[in-house]
């Protein structure tokens, strides 16, 4: 019915799987802790406060810059660049996803790799760039994307799903991962 | 105005790891209400004990999986979940105590912590193919020199000069160390504890004994929340001794905390020697017992 081809490299991978670090209401918890650290760590060096105290504004300078920032794509990157070298010799793998009446197939490199019921999924997201099919824990999902459909298209799989699967809910995907 | 500032810091630094335990009751309420009593006490048990040898260098890992064997009350499946998402609490709790407890320079913290995370995420592809079971004897074998050369370091006997009072380095040695931080964190993805590695390397560049522990435990700190993440998605946890784990271990790591910064230096070096001689031990065993099993 659909089907969808890509190659998965790290910058797809990064690109799906890591928010906009700026649309998550953390970051912003984050941004304050940054500004207490910075100001402690000015204002206990000029009360000649000990050492210590500079250390832990230093500290959370440290952890709202790592966690509010870099963590989330630093470990997508690792999880990707892991996977990679463990199960597909250092290379980049081949998706296809075929899209078809009763489930949907999934290969990796040519071979089955997983069928997923229609039951199961949940819900349509869409973002700029890809649809995503989820599960019903949200956590895992079918990827495709927009661009790389090799049968059918973006625009005639949106209103198939809306003819086949009035039941399955279609709507945008969260604001962090609209890429 | 100082107090209150203070007071703030401890609550954020400690509100670090506070996530993680959010998580644990908004995912796993039914498997808290279900937990029996033998439980919850082998839990608290094992996070006390585990995380006060933690806190003194020698890891909890291997003392907690030896005591959930013991105790027999949690699935082997759900050991190395537990371990990791019980221990980031008091591994973060002990990082802050000690940091507010040690004077120690606030950028040399800075460049040990960035380069722990750059070693555990930049390198990960590279050290996963390397030989575990060479660099376990490797290390191991380095080791016991360097206990002994810190030995008469403290004892002031032979051509090794004196301890060092640094609460920083500068300079070359900044660079040695910071490289070899790099290099303790990427041996942490396949297993290998940063603690007794990271010690050495300060001990022996000339940094205060005391103002070893928030480096090392800091640098643990910012990595141990990336192993927990994976385990909280799949639920592969076991929650009263999660729970029991990351509260016990708070205990554990202040009971720790207390002796480490009541002994006298000429006592803590010797004991961090001990640490080291032990870390030895341990990785020279756990070689030659997949040197046998026929694991490289």
């Amino acid at each position: 019915m659909f089907i969808n081809e890509y190659i998965m490299d790290r910058r797809r991978y990064d690109k799906w799987a890591t928010p906009k670090f700026w649309k998550l209401p953390i970051f912003y918890v984050y941004c304050l802790i940054f500004v207490a650290g910075v100001f402690g760590w000015i204002y206990f060096k000029r009360v000649g406060a000990p050492a210590r105290w500079q250390t832990i504004g230093a500290f959370l300078t440290f952890v709202a810059v790592y966690r509010g920032i870099f963590f989330r794509w630093m470990h997508a990157d690792k999880t990707f660049r892991v996977t990679r070298a463990n199960y597909f010799g250092g290379k980049n793998w081949t998706c296809k996803v075929i899209v078809g009446e009763k489930n949907i197939s999934l290969y990796i490199n040519g071979k089955v790799n997983n069928k997923v019921e229609w039951k199961d999924i949940q819900k349509l997201e869409e973002a700029k760039s890809y649809f995503k099919l989820s599960t019903a824990e949200g956590v895992e999902g079918v990827m495709l994307d927009k661009a790389c459909f090799t049968e059918g298209d973006a625009e005639s799989f949106r209103q198939w799903m809306l003819a086949h699967h009035p039941k399955i809910s279609h709507e945008p995907i969260a604001p962090m991962f609209d890429k | 105005m100082l107090l209150a500032l203070q007071i703030l810091f401890g609550a954020l630094a400690a509100g670090t790891g506070l996530g993680l335990i959010l998580d644990i009751f908004k995912n796993r309420m039914d498997g808290l209400k279900n937990a029996t009593g033998k439980q919850w006490a082998s839990g608290f048990a094992v996070g006390i004990v585990a995380n006060f040898l933690d806190t003194l260098g020698c890891g909890s890992f291997a003392p907690s999986t030896f005591m959930y064997k013991l105790f027999n009350q949690i699935d082997d499946i759900d050991i190395p979940g537990t371990l990791n998402i019980g221990d980031t609490f008091p591994v973060i709790f002990e990082a802050f105590i000690f940091t507010a407890s040690v004077d120690c320079d606030p950028l040399f913290l800075w460049i040990m912590y960035v380069c722990a995370a750059v070693g555990s995420f930049g390198f990960a592809t590279i050290v996963t193919k390397w030989p575990r079971n060479k660099i376990r004897y490797a290390l191991g074998t380095v080791m016991v020199p360097l206990a002994l050369i810190m030995l008469c370091k403290n004892t002031g006997f032979g051509p090794f000069g004196v301890v060092g009072t640094a609460t920083g380095l500068t300079g070359w040695k900044l660079i040695v160390a910071a490289g070899l931080n790099i290099l303790w964190g990427a041996l942490m993805d396949i297993g290998f504890g940063l603690y007794a590695p990271c010690m050495a390397t300060c001990l022996l560049l000339g940094v205060d004994a005391g103002a070893c522990f928030p480096v090392f435990m800091g640098s643990c700190a910012v990595l141990m929340p990336a192993c927990s993440i994976e385990f909280i998605k799949t639920h592969r946890y076991d929650v009263p001794h999660t729970v029991g784990n990351a509260l016990g271990g708070c205990i554990g790591v202040f009971i720790a905390w207390k002796l480490v910064t009541s002994l006298p230096m000429f006592w803590l070096i010797n004991l961090v020697c001990v640490v080291l001689l032990w870390t030895s031990y341990t990785l020279i065993s756990a070689a030659n017992k997949d040197k046998k099993a026929g694991i490289a």
